[in-house]
């Protein structure tokens, strides 16, 4: 039982490790977020609350 | 905090694998600190992941099998040297698969294997990996390629040195990640510490010992093939210990040999001034031990262990299950309980192949009258007249002697890995609380 618990702490400590690596080799190469659409998001983002305001007034 | 982890030892190992899991993702951690670097694909960077993380790994080894009592108190011995094997193959295969990805994403770095025009970073990752073949391959089959432990231990530590250094040296010449600051803080005090410790270890800590040395009594013929190597030390106190725990011993040799073998005390651990082991000859060692001659010189390195009766004053009573040479640990802390008057009830479950090998069995018949002590032979063959337990120490032969109050005691076992993992199974079904199952695998070479 001991053992076998061993066992089970590496195999679960080695997936942890294992999944910690792709994430970081995921986090170096994710997309970059582009300035100019951004910027679009950011302008849509305050004409929609612009347009909610208008609407409830 | 500190209470909680010196009382459960549950708390305290979970703490020591949140560490081991924290400083091998150091690397990685280490590296989210800096801008991401231009993308050099998702492949490559796991791969280089998977390098950083086994290199740490195999530091961390280091660590583990540098004798720390600390962790070593957490775990026990056995564990610890079986969580070492373990963890070395997932550094194995971390170091095995970063290359193999790397050849696969990026086709043209198979030029690198050729030895003799690769660069040196490349040759150093090569020879790293090699020593790292031959280490995993001289472990796993040492009894199969007949390699005697003496050299075998000698060869695992150097090349467990060649590996790390050279593993090392290979991502300081790729120098991508390596190049950055933190990244150089933080691998020069991982390669520092483990420097540290393999000298600890290896000069050190023999040096230390060899200048408490001790001498030979005397060799003395027990039943069961078995020989008890009793001890005085010289020009110093020698040490009291646990009963249960164990030493490791260097004889007719300087410490500084590396030809070390651990074996537990079986005498009582309040007498500093005799030690004594009970050694069974089963292996090239320990068929010598008969022709050691009294007045040899002999170097103790202990106590170590938490296999003992001691961490458990709490305890109504105690459980002892041995098989054969496994009684060791158990005569030790019969002895000492004697000597203390313990009034708890002890009942000793003893397995051997015959009635002439129980071990000590005259010196247990004697200790019936000073503690509270049953005994319950299991032979494998009983003799003609043999009335009582025969075969194995099976669910049936437990559930007949142990208290109906399972949880009321605290259960010992020390035999071959089969018996204790069948008699731990048993206990279990007889529904007896885990944390009151305590093992220990007695043959750790």
């Amino acid at each position: 039982m001991r053992y076998s618990i061993m066992l089970q702490i590496v195999v679960g400590t080695t997936l942890i490790l294992v999944g910690a690596g792709a994430y970081f080799a995921w986090l170096q190469n994710r997309p970059q977020l582009d300035e100019h659409s951004s910027h679009f998001d950011l302008g849509s983002e305050v004409m929609r609350r612009k347009v909610l305001r208008s609407a409830s007034a | 905090m500190q209470r909680l982890l010196m009382h459960n030892p549950i708390a305290a190992a979970s703490l020591w694998i949140v560490a081991y899991i924290a400083i091998a993702l150091l690397p990685l951690g280490v590296l989210l600190l800096y801008p991401a670097a231009p993308g050099r694909g998702f492949w490559v960077d796991f791969s280089v992941a998977l390098g950083l993380m086994g290199l740490a790994l195999m530091v961390l080894q280091f660590v583990v099998t540098a004798r720390v009592n600390r962790i070593e108190s957490s775990y026990g011995i056995d564990i610890l040297l079986l969580f070492h094997r373990y963890s070395s193959m997932a550094a194995f295969l971390m170091v095995l698969v970063h290359p193999v990805i790397l050849f696969i994403a990026n086709p043209e770095t198979l030029g690198l294997l050729n030895f003799f025009e690769a660069p040196w970073r490349a040759r150093m990752a090569v020879i790293g990996l090699l020593a790292f073949v031959l280490m995993v391959g001289t472990t796993i089959w040492r009894r199969p390629l007949r390699i005697p432990y003496e050299p075998w231990r000698a060869a695992h530590s150097i090349l467990a040195v060649v590996a790390v250094g050279f593993g090392f040296g290979h991502a300081v010449g790729v120098g991508y990640y390596l190049s950055l600051f933190w990244q150089v803080v933080l691998w020069s005090t991982l390669m520092l510490v483990a420097l540290w410790l393999i000298l600890y270890v290896r000069l050190v800590k023999p040096w230390l010992t060899s200048k408490r040395p001790y001498v030979v009594e005397s060799v003395e013929p027990q039943r069961g093939n078995v020989w008890s190597l009793v001890m005085r030390p010289q020009g110093h106190e020698g040490f009291t210990f646990e009963p249960g725990q164990f030493a490791w011993i260097t004889l007719d040799k300087h410490p500084i040999s590396m030809r070390e073998h651990p074996f537990s005390m079986s005498s009582n651990g309040d007498h500093s001034e005799r030690i004594e082991f009970g050694i069974k000859a089963l292996g090239d060692f320990t068929r010598r031990i008969k022709d050691i001659k009294p007045g040899t010189r002999a170097y103790l390195d202990g106590p170590y262990g938490v296999f003992t009766t001691e961490r458990y004053w709490e305890s109504a009573g105690f459980v002892l299950i041995a098989g054969g040479i496994g009684i060791t640990p158990f005569f030790s802390m019969l002895l000492t309980a004697a000597e203390r008057h313990d009034d708890r009830p002890f009942l000793l479950i003893f397995a051997a192949n015959s009635w002439d090998d129980f071990t000590y069995r005259d010196e247990l018949e004697n200790l019936k009258s000073q503690i509270d002590l049953t005994v319950i032979y299991v032979p494998r063959h009983g003799h003609e007249s043999w009335a009582g337990e025969t075969g194995y120490v099976d669910k049936a032969v437990l559930d007949r002697y142990i208290p109906l109050h399972r949880g009321s005691r605290h259960y010992f076992i020390c035999a071959a890995p089969v018996m204790m993992e069948a008699v731990e199974s048993a206990l279990l079904e007889l529904e007896v609380p885990i944390t009151h199952v305590h093992m220990e695998h007695f043959n750790l070479a």
